[in-house]
């Protein structure tokens, strides 16, 4: 049964880190911004009026999820971009919608099937 | 630990820093739970995914490695060694998934006679706390899944 367990953090666990990481507005805000182009912790921090070490805890967490990707430039550290191009994310999104899709397809011919239905 | 409300529920427990317990009670003998854990035709029926059970020595010292979804680019192999067999009791082996995710831990399986009934309670302990905590959030679900067809082969062999 713990092949089972093992199964399933394989499976799931870099998605899991992807949704954990993605369920903070800042750190959402942050990759917007790392989208027009790379930015080191400072600049990050500034417009959230937030300290350094707070904003590098948030970093930390998308380095983990390999939504960003940091180097070192002297004595500050640049962010940008990481690889992660969340496929699995939106893989997993495109199977929600068509069950969605296909139970409302479901509902809708039970629907008509009522309407023709005299009783 | 039962829980109350539902006889056949899944229970994770920490019983330490570097170890989760999860535990179920199935409504069959101690001997046929001991025989789906140690017999490979058995093994093979309830791990699913076209599990093939690559070789068995089932005596301290002796190992195993089980193969799932094998020759298909799902292929996954997970492999260790027992250190105590002591039927129908006891079960403490090594475990690791062969490949990338490579975690290697020590299983104590304890099958526990409670009537006709079974109360199965597997400790896995792993080499760091950090290690066990990133596994034991999937241990609820992964043991309903992987447990629950067991259950349907105890209650398919009962049935025959």
């Amino acid at each position: 049964m713990l092949e089972a367990i093992l199964n399933l953090m394989v499976h799931y666990s870099p998605v899991d880190r992807t949704f954990a990481a993605l369920a903070d507005p800042t750190r959402r805000v942050v990759l917007e911004r790392l989208g027009q182009g790379s930015a080191t912790i400072s600049e990050l921090a500034a417009p959230f009026g937030m300290s350094l070490t707070g904003m590098k805890k948030h970093v930390s967490i998308l380095e983990e999820a390999q939504l960003v990707a940091t180097v070192k430039v002297g004595r500050t550290r640049l962010c940008h971009l990481g690889p992660r191009r969340l496929d699995d994310v939106r893989d997993w999104v495109e199977i929600y919608r068509q069950m969605v899709n296909e139970q409302l397809d479901r509902f809708g011919g039970v629907l008509d099937r009522m309407k023709g239905d005299p009783q | 630990m039962i829980d109350q409300q539902d006889p056949h529920a899944v229970v994770v427990t920490k019983p330490s820093d570097l170890e989760f317990t999860v535990e179920r009670v199935f409504d069959h003998p101690v001997e046929r739970v001991w025989a789906a854990y140690t017999e490979p035709d058995l093994i093979e029926q309830w791990w699913g995914e076209g599990t093939t059970v690559d070789r068995i020595d089932l005596r301290a010292g002796g190992s195993y490695r089980f193969v799932q979804n094998p020759g298909t680019d799902k292929e996954s192999a997970f492999s260790g060694e027992f250190l105590e067999v002591n039927p129908p009791d006891r079960l403490v082996q090594t475990f690791g998934m062969e490949g990338p995710y490579n975690n290697p831990m020590t299983q104590t399986i304890e099958f526990e006679r409670v009537g006709d009934a079974t109360r199965l309670a597997i400790t896995s302990r792993f080499t760091t706390t950090e290690e066990r905590d990133g596994t034991v959030k999937y241990a609820g679900p992964g043991a309903k899944w992987g447990w629950g067809r067991l259950d349907d082969l105890l209650t398919r062999l009962a049935a025959a």
